[in-house]
């Protein structure tokens, strides 16, 4: 038997010995650093980073430099980061080509049971946020549960889900206001690191990053499988470490590193490596890429996704309790009803597909930086609070038609069952 | 026109696999109405017969996706008992379904390892994470023994054509060393340079000592590849061949019923 090779990257072949040839279908794109590039992958991300510019010198300019300012933006962060950490649920579920519709009614819910059993109740603060944290992802389990064994389509389910939490958010506060006084809570979305604090942390975080990397390539070159270019690889290493830290020096110029951004970081870093280090995580995008395949290949398709309604369910409580950190008087207006279209808009923009089995978990932070800029923008221009509802439907809108353009075919599979 | 009664093959190895009076009813409607049937290790079996005739729901006993309600499956003369899918890959049976099972958004190593993933423990006992090394070695190593021929092992599947789709699911399936194969279909949808890399795929596995089953509806490709052909009608075997000795028109005849051949000891 004569030795035919697997062919590299690159080397578009026209078939292999003994076998008839046919010519690969090639993707059209650019190469950067030997890396090919599809056109796709270009039309999906580059206007979200030449828009996120755009909108970054519009609303400076408007602002007079207050708006990319340390002080703003250092706002900005503290303010806004309980979003892209509710966006993490949704990006799994949106993974798995489901929605969850309920989390922003669910965070709502959070708020309302935290500051309960912490002010009515006179918990402290590890007993209510663990209780509270219990029922959310409780909640999302309930609802994982009739999608996945069920199988009632989660479109329906979680709207239930979402006048279910709305309810009870403001049947529980009475739809009064309470007042969260326990320190640690506030702390939450008040405390800064100290600057030299931030710095340990930021820096320890990157010397894992790269130890991480550097590890994983020479793993990977001594077992002699395809490694990226050096160029991209110390780029995208570099290009990490230059980010966060630099990040910390913006921010520590003005007060310091809000405590949320570090939670905020933790969480997208641990939703990353369960999403491409554990077989869980290959599981969840090969059930949303292709239901029936998983189960033939004996995945436990069912678990799977009730599981991550149910980690949906959790994010849900984690960013309701960073909220009521932020604005301690807890009552059911706190939350606004546009979060959930900010949580999704923050999924999609960050080139998470509707249909499933498409995305990283790393979109929230893109996501989240636009929406947040957004946000904190028209809160400084003083925009009517109606119109903002209209940008941020727009920007929605123009995110999926992105994706829509990116895949061409455009499927909700939720609503196909 | 030679035809061969069960007990007058000329039995060279024995069959590996051998199904005996197999039965099965859905409801009131009984599918499979004692069906027998026999794949050799190192030969290619062509299974055929018209749509309802019962060729699937027979794969699928055999694959243990369907329990049969009577008769017998036999491995290496060991009677098997399927109940689930899984009963029988452990057993070494692997079955390629017509609609190939990948998932288009994982590359190929992915997709030949969904499920079984190679993994590597990272704390002991609580965490172990993929080992896409190792996954990507052995599936270099798969791919070019089969003769595979794809751009990277890192490709998307949805990037592959048909012919190479079809080749990562039969890859994907021979990779656990099964020792009989059954494809469903396997040319269907695909072109004539496709479909010729996938027939010599097929007569790989054959080199390799596997007992490979065909389901087609395409008499070219049962005289391409097939060593021997059972043909089923209404729930039964009514004719099996060796390909070298007939014509299509024998087959043709056979599968729609247009001669009536000797069905005394086909059961």
């Amino acid at each position: 038997m004569s030795s035919a090779e697997v062919r590299q990257e690159g080397t578009p072949s026209t078939g292999g010995v003994g076998m008839v040839g046919e010519p690969i279908a090639k993707v059209p794109g650019i190469r950067l650093f030997g890396i090919p590039i599809s056109i796709n992958s270009l039309l999906g991300t580059l206007p979200i980073y030449i828009g996120l510019i755009a909108i970054w010198l519009y609303f400076d300019s408007q602002t007079d430099g207050k708006f990319l300012g340390a002080r703003n933006l250092s706002n900005m962060v503290q303010q806004f980061s309980y979003k892209p950490v509710l966006a993490l649920g949704i990006v799994l579920v949106l993974l798995l080509g489901e929605i969850d519709l309920s989390v922003g009614y669910l965070a709502s819910l959070a708020v309302s049971l935290a500051a309960t059993f912490s002010v009515t109740d006179g918990w402290s603060a590890g007993p209510a946020i663990a209780a509270t944290l219990v029922i959310c992802t409780l909640a999302g389990l309930v609802q994982g549960g009739l999608v996945a064994w069920v199988r009632m389509p989660s479109f329906v389910v979680t709207l239930g889900g979402f006048l279910i939490f709305e309810g009870m958010a403001n049947h529980i506060t009475g739809g009064s206001s309470i007042n969260v006084l326990d320190p640690f809570i506030n702390s939450l979305g008040t405390y800064y690191l100290p600057d030299s604090a931030a710095w340990i942390i930021g820096t320890v975080a990157c010397a894992v990053i790269v130890a991480y990397r550097v590890l994983g390539r020479m793993a990977r070159l001594k077992a002699g499988v395809r490694t990226d270019p050096p160029a991209l690889f110390i780029l995208s290493v570099g290009g990490t470490v230059v980010l966060i830290e630099g990040a910390i020096a913006v921010l520590n110029n003005y007060i310091g590193v809000p405590i949320a951004a570090v939670i905020m970081a933790a969480f997208v870093m641990v939703f990353w490596f369960v999403a491409k280090r554990l077989p869980y995580g290959r599981h969840i995008y090969a059930v949303g890429g292709n239901l029936e395949a998983s189960r033939r290949a004996g995945i436990n398709t069912t678990a799977i996704k009730w599981s991550v309604f149910g980690v949906s369910g959790l994010m849900a409580g984690v960013a309701g309790i960073m909220l009521l950190g932020y604005q301690p008087t807890a009552s059911t207006t706190i939350v606004s009803p546009d979060l959930l279209l900010d949580v999704i808009s923050i999924a999609v923009i960050g080139g998470v597909s509707l249909t499933g089995g498409k995305g990283t978990v790393w979109s929230v932070l893109l996501g989240g930086l636009v929406i947040a800029s957004v946000d904190s923008g028209l809160n400084l221009e003083n925009t009517d609070p109606y119109l903002v509802s209209v940008v941020k439907g727009s920007i929605l809108l123009l995110a999926i038609l992105l994706d829509v353009l990116g895949k061409r075919q455009f499927r909700f599979k939720f609503l196909q069952r | 026109m030679s035809m061969q009664g069960a007990g007058t093959v000329p039995v060279t190895t024995g069959p590996l696999l051998q199904v005996k009076q197999l039965t099965k009813s859905f409801g009131a409607v009984q599918v499979l109405r004692g069906v027998s049937f026999e794949a050799a290790a190192g030969e290619v079996t062509a299974l055929l017969g018209d749509n309802g005739a019962g060729k699937s729901t027979l794969i699928k006993c055999v694959a243990g996706t369907h329990v049969p309600d009577g008769g017998q499956i036999l491995l290496g003369d060991v009677p098997q008992n399927f109940r689930t899918p899984s009963d029988a890959t452990h057993a070494g049976i692997e079955t390629v379904y017509q609609d190939l099972a990948l998932a288009d958004n994982l590359d190929v190593v992915a997709n030949l390892f969904l499920g079984r993933e190679y993994t590597r423990t990272l704390i002991p006992g609580v965490v172990r994470t993929i080992n896409e090394e190792a996954m990507e070695l052995r599936a270099r190593e798969a791919l070019s023994t089969l003769r595979i021929n794809i751009p990277s092992v890192r490709s998307l599947v949805a990037q592959l054509s048909g012919g190479q789709r079809q080749s990562i699911a039969v890859a994907k399936a021979v990779l656990w060393s099964p020792r009989v194969v059954i494809l469903d279909e396997p040319t269907a949808a695909l072109g004539v340079a496709q479909t010729r890399q996938v027939l010599d795929l097929v007569l790989r596995l054959r080199e390799r000592g596997l007992a490979v089953i065909v389901i087609t509806h395409n008499m070219h490709d049962v005289f391409e590849v097939a060593d021997r052909a059972s043909v089923m009608r209404l729930g039964r075997r009514v004719a099996r061949f060796n390909i070298k000795e007939v014509t299509p028109d024998d087959v043709v005849a056979a599968i729609t019923g247009a001669r009536a051949f000797d069905t005394a000891d086909m059961a």
